[in-house]
């Protein structure tokens, strides 16, 4: 198990340094001039040419990839071209919080709404629950966040607050940087209040897709382990069926449905780049937004390889995830 | 959850209603990115100082033009080549250090010199200052500018964002922090700055002219026009200055918002590239002109919000240089011009851009427009849209046919729209059609440096005419800028800048 556990660690640098070389040369292959987005398309030639050179632009990508590198072992991702006094790394610090604070509300609202839809059109299925429930399944994948995300702001906006992390007229000095958590610390429960109601229309916003993803998993995984011998036998002994179904079939269930959990976890933080725009809500994806729209190479870098780093981190939790739900698994050399 | 929280829930307006409190809450497209003057790219950034920061001259109240602020008067010496302010007394600077002429010329030192200590990251609009020689003080009250030669254009540039006045000793003791902690002179001075999230802004108590009415201004970034009118419409903001055209009928029949016009300062042409064939070929260039119907485009394209170019220059300036002539829309005449060009084949090739200006709010509306309008005439049209990064590549080739553009002026003289767009010193930079015609830049070059208000009309009355014999570009229309507004609040646009301070509810 610690082997297992280190190996895949120790693969991590790597990963991360192919995302940031290919991160790297693709920002630099696609048309864009970071000399354009500081100085202005109206600037005079020359002035850009002196910035290119004051910044070291004009030098070949190798050379400029290495000089990035140096600085990444260093722990250093780099510094804004043209904010103000603004590193990278605070860039991120203040706008991943928000974003996982997002990305965990969605998932609670996917995993149980979806494991209950899954759960119970197994049970009964073919009837309505089941129909009813594919049916939901069905439209949530197919129904594009920012088109939903509009409706529920036509449906929901007045009653609950339409857009961004909390009220603008809450102010609060950060901790952690985790909304829900440094209200809660500072004591400003009607801050903590406004925070989760902002939370609410984005987060089901973004559940949808992983919600319905769930279901159908659940839905067909369950049904496998329903029609197996010892859920039979269970049954026969005179187990309480309820009792049959959550606990000796969920758990024998579960284990696709944590793989597809943590696939979901990598595409929620990519649709919350969408759903953080139609929400204008502080967090990663209108700081990517904003980064490519500045051409401000560092920050998007900076901001891939957290957001890499996070969906690895990710993955090796489900596998890990997956030892304490079936005993059965095992990682490392099998001796016994 | 308990059942209180539950039906807090479903309580309306659990925002508030700020109008009691005194707070406006402004929504805009996009966060700024400095606070510094001289930093300052983008109308983002420049909304913010505007209000944070005043300079020597200002745009005058709802008008283009220029008058004192913080200079109570100007004049030239009779070479042109010195222009004296006498400074005003007894303003102060956020942080209760005076206003002076040292300000003035550590302002201008930071801006002018590539090596200055208290050098800014960056200067887009040095080129704008590039004209000023030196600055000097000539006692506390008064500063001179020295200049390389005559200029006119300098007095509407030293009203820009840009020339705000920075005071020296809050620069030097916040260093490189002066850009997110600016310190100025304005009615409004920064409380709070919370990255990505808002820029609160407070009424400065020791301002020298009217103090706002609001004391408090919110200002958020809401990415999403859509979205940030449906939170105007719901009352969870007062302003969004970023509404798209299609919105407008929609606001101003809801009732609880309104919109506001602002005459504009932009123009969306089309520049036909003089080192290409057909392009090149006059009649050809004149066959599109007589081809393109204006008021038709404005209702296709522009929803009926904008105004049909007769000009470059939108008419706000150029009503003070020259009458207006409108553009001839004649099929025949166009036909006709058609026939006589040199054409080897009716395939031709329009350029737009594919992101959203001022100018061109739906670009890609305005390039089916003319693709059908050319039609008319016989021309089959191909459209290729670029985003700004592949269309400056294109340009770099000199490659690209016609091409849909458009310029949103800095400050309000017709200078700044012939010399970066067609002088042939801006070939490389915005100048998008190669023209490079001698008699128009000795027209546009000598008018920057005539100070007799007479003569320098003629100067441009003639590079105008060298415009409508050669048309290297073809205007279209100027597009209103409009605001979207609470029905609480008060606000009256100014053509240029965004002025907080004009700003109140309403009782």
């Amino acid at each position: 198990m610690t082997a297992y556990l280190l190996r895949r660690l120790l693969l991590l640098p790597l990963i991360l340094w192919a995302v940031s070389f290919v991160v790297f040369v693709l920002m630099r292959s696609v048309p864009g001039d970071p000399a354009d987005a500081i100085l202005g398309e109206k600037a005079p030639r020359a002035e850009k040419e002196r910035l290119r050179r004051e910044r070291g632009f004009d030098r070949p990508v190798l050379v400029q990839y290495g000089i990035y590198l140096g600085k990444l072992v260093r722990g250093d991702l780099g510094e804004s071209y043209k904010r103000a006094n603004t590193r990278v790394a605070d860039e991120i610090r203040s706008n991943l919080p928000p974003t996982i604070e997002l990305t965990l509300a969605a998932m609670s609202i996917a995993i149980v709404l979806g494991l209950a839809l899954g759960i119970l059109s197994a049970v009964w299925k073919g009837g309505w629950v089941d129909y009813l429930s594919m049916a939901v399944a069905l439209a949530g994948t197919s129904v594009p966040i920012f088109w939903l995300g509009f409706l529920l702001i036509l449906a929901f906006g007045g009653f609950l607050p339409i857009t961004g992390t909390h009220g603008p007229e809450h102010f609060l000095d950060p901790v952690t940087g985790f909304l829900l958590v440094d209200t809660l610390l500072r004591g400003n429960f009607a801050m903590f209040w406004d925070v989760v109601l902002h939370l609410l229309m984005p987060a089901a916003a973004l559940s949808t897709i992983p919600l319905a993803m769930t279901a159908r998993i659940t839905r067909s995984s369950m049904l496998e382990v329903l029609g197996s011998d010892y859920v039979r036998t269970a049954r026969a002994k005179g187990a309480p069926p309820w009792s049959v179904v959550m606990r000796h079939a969920l758990r024998n269930a579960l284990i696709p449905i944590v793989t597809i959990v943590g696939l979901e976890f990598g595409y929620l933080l990519g649709g919350a780049v969408l759903t953080e725009t139609v929400f204008a809500r502080q967090g990663m994806g209108t700081f990517i937004l904003r980064s490519v729209r500045e051409t401000e190479y560092d920050s998007i870098g900076g901001a891939v390889l957290v957001l890499a780093f996070t969906f690895v981190l990710v993955n090796l939790l489900v596998d890990l995830a997956y030892a304490f739900i079936d005993p059965r698994v095992r990682y490392g050399p099998k001796e016994a | 959850m308990n059942r209180a929280a539950l039906l807090l829930l479903l309580l309306p307006g659990c925002s508030g209603d700020s109008a009691d409190r005194g707070t406006l809450l402004w929504a805009r497209g996009f966060e700024s990115a400095t606070l510094d003057p001289a930093e300052v790219e983008m109308g983002e950034d420049a909304k913010i100082t505007q209000n944070v920061f005043e300079g020597l001259i200002a745009f005058g109240d709802d008008s283009v033009e220029l008058e004192g602020r913080l200079a109570e008067s100007w004049s030239f010496s009779p070479d042109g080549k010195t222009l004296t302010f006498e400074l005003r007394k007894g303003v102060t600077f956020h942080d209760g250090s005076p206003f002076d002429s040292e300000a003035v010329v550590f302002t201008f030192g930071r801006i002018l010199d590539p090596a200055h200590p208290q050098k800014p990251k960056a200067v887009p609009y040095r080129a704008n200052f590039a004209v000023i020689e030196k600055v000097a003080a000539d006692g506390p009250h008064r500063a001179v500018f020295t200049l390389k030669e005559p200029s006119v254009v300098i007095l509407p540039n030293l009203a820009l964002f840009g020339a705000a006045i920075v005071p020296p000793g809050a620069v030097r003791s916040l260093g490189a922090k002066f850009a997110e902690s600016p310190v100025g002179t304005g009615p409004y001075r920064l409380a709070r700055w919370d990255r990505d999230l808002r820029i609160v802004l407070d009424r400065w108590e020791g301002y020298w002219r009217p103090k706002p009415a609001i004391p408090r201004v919110i200002v958020l970034p809401i990415p999403s026009p859509q979205t940030a009118v449906q939170k105007l419409e719901k009352g969870e903001v007062h302003v969004v200055d970023h509404p798209t055209l299609a919105d407008v009928a929609a606001l101003q029949k809801h009732p609880a918002t309104k919109v506001d016009f602002e005459t504009s300062l932009n123009v969306s042409y089309v520049a036909f590239n003089m080192k290409k064939a057909p392009y090149n070929d006059l009649q050809f260039r004149r066959a599109v002109a007589l081809a393109v119907d204006r008021k038709a485009l404005n209702q296709l394209a522009y929803h009926g919000l904008a105004e049909p170019a007769t000009n470059l220059i939108p008419p706000a300036i150029w009503s003070n240089v020259g009458p207006s002539v409108e553009y001839e829309h004649n099929l025949e005449k166009a036909k006709a011009a058609l026939a006589r060009a040199n054409l080897e084949t009716k395939e031709v090739e329009l350029y737009h851009l594919t992101v959203a200006r001022p100018y061109a709010p739906e670009p890609g509306r305005v390039a089916e427009y003319l693709k059908d309008a050319l039609g008319r005439i016989g021309l089959q049209v191909r459209l290729r849209g670029f985003d700004d990064a592949a269309w400056k590549q294109k340009y770099k080739e000199e490659s690209h046919p016609m091409v849909l553009m458009g310029w949103n002026a800095d400050f309000p003289d017709a200078d700044n729209f012939y010399y970066p767009l067609l002088h042939g010193n801006s070939i490389g930079d915005m100048n998008g059609s190669f023209f490079d015609d001698p008699a128009f830049n000795e027209a546009v070059r000598k008018s920057q440096s005539e100070l007799d208000p007479a003569k320098r009309k003629e100067l441009l009355l003639a590079a105008h005419g060298r415009l409508r014999d050669e048309i290297p570009v073809l205007p279209l229309v100027h597009v209103k800028q409009l605001v979207a507004l609470s029905r609480k609040v008060n606000y009256d646009m100014h053509p240029i800048e965004y002025r907080f301070s004009v700003a109140s509810f309403r009782e």
